[in-house]
């Protein structure tokens, strides 16, 4: 974020000040400091630090290291955002710890497609990912699941989320589910996907082992029955809500015998 | 000291203080733990821990000697008494706490700083949280207008 701006006089030394404990804020012997810093800023941080100590404990101070600690148990991601609000420094250490990140839900946030692309491009650690909504107005769409697809961390993604999301069609799955090739669980609840994201994601997720389509409509027996054939390590499916023939279970059923599946659909009557 | 058979080290804090700590209490920090190991040093040994004083040395040499007989207490004891710890730690003790645990690499004690100042973060707004922690809005106008436009987003 930083973009070599030079704050104003009075707080210039500032960012150097926690490796000198020793001086007392504004003196002059800091302005002397401030020239060494240029030279060699670790040899001095370990020569410093006898002597006196600083007047007031201010966590201003702390290293950047530390920060991104203590924002590591900032379990929700407003709670990140609101850290990183805070000041240059912390938006730093956030920046950091989001690295270290390997969950990350944005779960109810309106967040927009360019901000969940820049989130996620920066969590190079990341494993799972929730975006799925939990007020209306989500603004995800399409372009914002490509723009994820091109992130580093999406390989190594095992989970992702994102129920609910009404704007999002094909045009975004596909993409996204072609490089999430390492992924195990899947929730698509309630979108508007058709059979071309399951063959999608049947082609390139072969450790598939759940995957929730809750009221997807559009997608039909065929897809399914496609994906329930070429993922094999597929346990569980949710296919609630979802408008299927009655002896659909069964068929699924005689395809892979111990698959879970959870489905409204009645059977009363099986037609055989 | 009790046990004459405890080998002994002495850490001196910033402010020249000396403490006289069992060497197993000393090793919970990996810098202590590596700097007596590099020298193959015995007895009488001084330890300079700078940029910790006296103060806060006392304080993590207290949760060090917990620590380092945790093996003698349940887990949910030592749970108990890291939490009552870091309780009584005021928002000056806890950033040395930090610092210190930092710098003498005391992984747990760094941990559950941490977790109590994170714990002092949730739920404020960064204004609310700037002036608990004395920190000063250093963004530039335009940072400011990219966080405003982040800061948006709808939770309900």
């Amino acid at each position: 974020m930083g973009n070599g701006f030079r704050p104003p006089l009075n707080t210039w030394w500032k960012p150097y000040r926690f490796a000198f404990p020793i001086l007392p804020p504004g003196s002059p012997a800091a302005a002397l400091f401030i020239i060494f810093v240029v030279e060699d800023v670790s040899a001095k941080i370990e020569e410093m630090g006898k002597e006196e100590e600083e007047e007031e404990a201010e966590i201003e101070r702390l290293p950047v290291d530390i920060l991104a600690c203590i924002f590591s148990f900032l379990p929700s991601f407003i709670e990140l955002a609101q850290a990183s609000s805070v000041c240059r420094k912390w938006r730093r250490g956030v920046e950091q710890s989001l690295a270290q990140k390997e969950r990350l839900s944005l779960s109810g946030f309106n967040v927009d497609d360019e901000i969940l692309a820049r989130i996620v491009h920066s969590a190079y650690g990341l494993k799972e990912l929730d975006i799925s909504r939990s007020c209306w107005r989500c603004k995800i769409t399409d372009e914002g699941l490509y723009k994820i697809s091109l992130a580093k961390c999406i390989g190594n993604l095992t989970y992702i989320s994102m129920w609910g999301m009404a704007r999002i069609t094909d045009r975004g799955v596909i993409p996204l589910v072609t490089e999430a090739t390492s992924l195990r669980h899947l929730n698509v609840g309630g979108t508007f996907i058709t059979d071309e994201s399951l063959f999608a994601i049947a082609n390139s997720c072969p450790h598939l082992k759940a995957i929730v389509l809750w009221c997807c409509r559009h997608v039909t027996a065929t897809g399914l029955i496609l994906l329930v054939n070429t993922c094999r390590e597929l346990e569980s499916i949710n296919v609630w809500g979802m408008r299927l023939p009655g002896n659909f279970v069964l068929e699924l059923h005689s395809i892979s015998p111990a698959l879970q599946i959870n489905h409204n659909i009645s059977t009363q009557i099986p037609y055989v | 000291m009790v046990g004459v058979k405890k080998k002994m080290v002495t850490l001196v804090s910033s402010d020249g203080v000396e403490f006289v700590v069992e060497k197993r209490v000393a090793e919970q920090s990996l810098f202590i733990k590596n700097a007596l190991n590099e020298g193959g040093v015995e007895e009488k040994v001084m330890i300079p821990i700078p940029k910790v004083t006296s103060d806060t040395l006392s304080s993590v040499l207290e949760y060090c000697e917990k620590h380092a007989s945790a093996t003698e207490f349940q887990e949910n004891e030592i749970e108990e008494w890291d939490k009552e710890y870091i309780e009584k730690a005021d928002l000056d003790l806890l950033y040395y706490l930090l610092q210190a645990s930092y710098s003498m690499s005391i992984m747990g004690l760094m941990e559950l700083g941490a977790k109590k100042v994170a714990s002092l973060i949730r739920g404020k707004s960064p204004q609310e949280i700037r002036e608990l922690f004395n920190i000063k809005n250093d963004f530039t106008p335009e940072q400011e207008e990219e966080i405003r436009r982040e800061m948006q987003w709808n939770y309900e």
